[in-house]
């Protein structure tokens, strides 16, 4: 099907196009591809990618195991309670990092009341890796939510009955027939649960400071870097501008490989994230 | 007893039955939309927990006093409007899965599947996945799958509603075959007469969710009270005997139809005939109709822009629709003898 648009839509949309893609070609113009590699095995870059990488990893994998169940129990609540925890689950969405990261702080930290219950144990979390990864699966874990929440509502319930009907407890229902229909909607909110987490800046900063290789992440050395030696700050950016890419491109082509009507579900269950 | 025992209290849909289906029996459940068939299902699946009461399977208490069996221990079989197929499992795992479901290994369920894939007339199909097949061959899997898992009884809404009329033909022969062969208690909401007809022993009839008629099914078609006519769509039905190919005899009226296959004779044979089908005639008509029978008029009734005539002819009643005009033209009034006429096309005839 072709469908044509006026001609001052499509003056618009080339307008919009230039906004988001003129600022990228521009980066990779300046990015000094020759010097790359080396200023990327100098100690600082190094040790940031590293954390990074490690980081990302570790928030992914919390946001999905701990997501997924958030998910499924807030697509079953029904009532005034389901929309409260639906605002909370989503609100890290719309806040300001640098608020998410406050929040973290005063609650986590030496002198919050979590985190001095916390440290009375010998536990300290604020200024540690750990508080990286807890500032990013903060920030990134409602995009998985919200991903798969949506696309258990589109989800036919009269097919869970079905499998129960045959013999299935609730948790094979869950392994058998749930989760696989949930399938693409949960990649595409792994990844950009994934892509968030590698970008994550301010509540990263405010949480967990900004110490080389123990907090400070790619987006920080960046940020550092930018001033006192641009050239690495591009090769860092451009490092995430790639993993970014890729993330999306394979969430793409995952999502191409599933029949169509399983494919509708997942797009549907893309647009909540995507508009947030 | 063996078979399912439904005694139940439901107050929030206004219903409250006692039923007892026993093994090998299927039980038709009719009435009007929302007159409780729907609920029943429900409480029986083990979704809608009755207020009080019991349901007992083979003895077995799922619902009772202090009792309340989870849906998946139930055993309870369902098949419902849609088939329900799992959209990411091919046609023989998904058939294993209801086989699995009761801890048979994966080789032992795959190979159940198989067999019933094959009973059904299903066994090409194995391979494909839910989305590349029709809805009727969609619905041979979903019953397959649901037999697989052995369940003590089945339930059945509208199991062929969805389905087109060639299709449907075909599944109802299949689901005929596999229910008399399953020897178990099974319930079957239906809107449909020749469901009624093919599928079902006994006929239950629901309204504002008590049961106000219950009979054999045979007896009720032969001798259709007025709670049955009203929940089966306003068709005329004949029940009797084939006497040849193409005819069957009830009471004292022979009736020239279609049938899908040449008629045995001595079968017990349904004819339907839509109200609107028949003719009616001052003088015996000339011409082509296969079907002419002496008649009275025995009542005239508006309905919607139309006349329903009820009118007695060799001992069955039978409902004719026509127009005022019509009904004016002929001073069609209780008590006037006529004749009745209607082409054998316009007849369906289904054997049992």
């Amino acid at each position: 099907m072709t469908r044509t648009v006026p001609g001052w839509v499509a003056a618009l949309a080339s307008v919009g196009a230039l906004l988001i893609g003129l600022p990228l070609i521009g980066l990779l113009l300046r990015v000094p591809w020759v010097r790359v590699p080396a200023l990327l095995t100098e100690p600082a870059a190094r040790d940031a990618l590293w954390l990074s990488l490690r980081t990302c990893l570790a928030s992914t994998v919390l946001s999905v195991l701990l997501g997924l169940p958030l998910a499924l129990v807030l697509a079953r609540l029904r009532g005034p309670w389901a929309a409260l925890g639906r605002v909370v689950a989503t609100v890290p969405m719309v806040l300001p990092p640098v608020v998410g990261g406050l929040a973290l702080l005063v609650t986590l930290g030496r002198r919050g009341p979590v985190g001095r219950l916390l440290s009375l144990g010998g536990v300290e979390i604020g200024f540690t890796t750990a508080a990286v990864v807890i500032a990013q699966a903060f920030v990134a874990m409602p995009f998985l939510v919200v991903a798969v929440e949506g696309a258990l509502r589109s989800l036919d319930a009269d097919a869970e009955l079905m499998a129960a009907t045959l013999g299935a407890g609730p948790s094979r229902v869950l392994w058998r027939i749930t989760l696989p229909s949930l399938l693409p909607a949960i990649v595409s909110g792994t990844s950009l649960a994934a892509a968030r987490s590698l970008g994550e800046f301010g509540a990263t900063v405010t949480f967990a400071g900004s110490l080389q290789g123990v907090t400070r992440t790619l987006p920080l050395e960046i940020y550092l870097q930018r001033e006192v030696d641009t050239d690495t700050a591009l090769a860092l950016a451009a490092v995430l501008l790639v993993l970014a890419a890729l993330l999306v491109l394979g969430t793409g082509l995952l999502g191409r490989r599933r029949p169509a009507r399983v494919r509708a579900t997942a797009s549907a269950a893309t647009t909540p994230g995507g508009a947030g | 007893m063996t078979g399912l025992l439904i005694d139940i209290d439901l107050p929030g849909r206004g219903v409250r039955i006692e039923l007892a289906v026993p093994a090998g029996q299927t039980c038709a459940l009719i009435g009007p939309n929302g007159a409780g068939k729907s609920s029943v299902l429900e409480a029986v699946i083990g979704v809608l927990p009755p207020a009080s009461g019991r349901i007992e399977l083979a003895g077995r208490a799922l619902d009772a006093p202090g009792v309340r069996v989870p849906v998946h221990r139930r055993r309870i079989g369902w098949l419902a409007q849609r088939p329900l197929l799992f959209e990411h499992m091919d046609v023989a795992a998904n058939v294993a899965f209801g086989s699995q479901g009761h801890g048979r290994g994966r080789a032992a369920a795959r190979r159940r599947a198989a067999s019933e894939l094959e009973r059904v007339g299903a066994a090409e199909l194995a391979d494909r996945l839910p989305w590349q097949l029709s809805g009727g061959q969609a619905q041979r899997v979903a019953i397959a799958r649901a037999l697989a898992s052995d369940p003590g009884a089945l339930l059945l809404d509208e199991p062929l509603a969805t389905i087109d009329v060639q299709g449907a033909a075909e599944i109802r022969q299949v689901l005929a075959e596999r229910l008399q062969q399953a020897g178990r208690p099974a319930l079957l909401v239906t809107h449909d007469l020749v469901d009624l007809w093919r599928l079902a022993d006994r006929v239950v009839v629901l309204e504002r969710g008590r049961v106000v008629a219950d009979g054999a099914v045979a007896d009720v078609l032969r001798r259709p009270r007025h709670q049955f006519l009203a929940s089966l769509g306003g068709r005329n039905l004949l029940a009797g005997r084939a006497v040849d190919a193409e005819a069957l005899r009830a009471g004292d009226l022979v009736v020239q139809g279609l049938a899908a296959a040449p008629l045995r004779v001595g079968t017990a044979t349904l004819g339907l005939i839509d109200p609107a089908a028949i003719a009616v005639h001052l003088r015996h008509p000339e011409g082509s109709p296969r079907n002419v029978w002496p008649a009275v008029v025995r009542v005239v009734e508006r309905r919607g822009d139309g006349v329903r005539l009820g009118c007695l002819a060799g001992g069955q009643t039978l409902a004719v629709d026509l127009t005022l005009a019509a009904v004016a033209e002929l001073g069609l009034v209780p008590g006037l003898e006529v004749f009745l006429s209607v082409k054998a096309s316009q007849v369906q005839l289904y054997p049992r």
